[in-house]
């Protein structure tokens, strides 16, 4: 397992390309979110990403732990940027090896519907017009409730 | 009693600080109590909180918690909006 908190961009492809390299991975699934520029039809200028340093490390090992407990996984890298970040920016990477495509796909779903709840991360959206802290989701709400029927 | 407190985002904001050490003048059980004595003794913004605490989350130790979840001395409170990482 592997979290990284970090302000800079990172490549998505070459952590791909690494994990590819190790041994028997017959499957790597990575998820990435990026920065939209636009938010309810409001041109973003940039957002600005606010952690609680200390507990988001300990939620995401702690999300990590309950995908690895549930799928056969070899390795997961997750990356998340903190700070000012600009309109098509990459904010989050989850990228999840296994031996088997399943495994591999559930757990990196799994780990970026609970990151979007339980990790301690916030988005402020500033546009020309405002600054606006982001709202939840009720759709990501949704997701976690159904991981946690199939308990 | 002394707790750690700290706030994140849009709390942050609103009450010009993101972490102080409190010492209140009794001794506490819950981060629901907290905000009671705190809305008591201080006012203002901590009377808001306290009767808007449904539309916020809380994490003791760095764990998510809910309002009435036991505190102790020492303990560290903190109080944010939803979480809208990813």
């Amino acid at each position: 397992m592997t979290i990284i908190i970090q302000e800079n961009v990172f490549s998505i492809s070459k952590i791909i390309s690494e994990l590819s390299k190790k041994d028997n991975v017959g499957a790597v699934v990575s998820f990435s979110g990026y920065v939209r520029e636009f938010s309810k039809e409001k041109k973003l200028k940039f957002m600005e990403i606010e952690h609680y340093p200390g507990m988001t490390e300990k939620s995401l090992e702690s999300i990590e732990k309950k995908a690895r407990n549930q799928w056969d996984v070899n390795e997961t890298i997750i990356v998340h940027r903190v700070g000012k970040l600009l309109p098509k920016d990459i904010i989050v990477g989850v990228i999840v090896s296994s031996k088997h495509r399943t495994n591999a796909f559930k757990a990196c779903e799994f780990i970026i519907d609970f990151l979007k709840t339980d990790a301690p991360f916030w988005k402020k959206e500033i546009s020309d017009e405002d600054k606006v802290w982001v709202s939840e989701r009720q759709e990501d709400i949704k997701k976690k409730t159904n991981w946690n029927k199939l308990d | 009693m002394n707790l750690k407190l700290l706030f994140f985002a849009s709390l942050r904001e609103q009450f010009g600080f993101s972490q102080k050490e409190i010492a209140l003048s009794r001794t506490v059980k819950s981060p629901e109590e907290f905000l009671l004595i705190m809305s008591k003794e201080s006012g203002g913004e901590w009377i808001n909180l306290f009767n808007n605490k449904k539309l916020y989350k809380v994490a003791i130790n760095k764990d998510l918690a809910s309002w009435r979840n036991l505190i102790v001395e020492g303990d560290e409170l903190a109080i944010f909006p939803p979480i809208t990482g990813g």
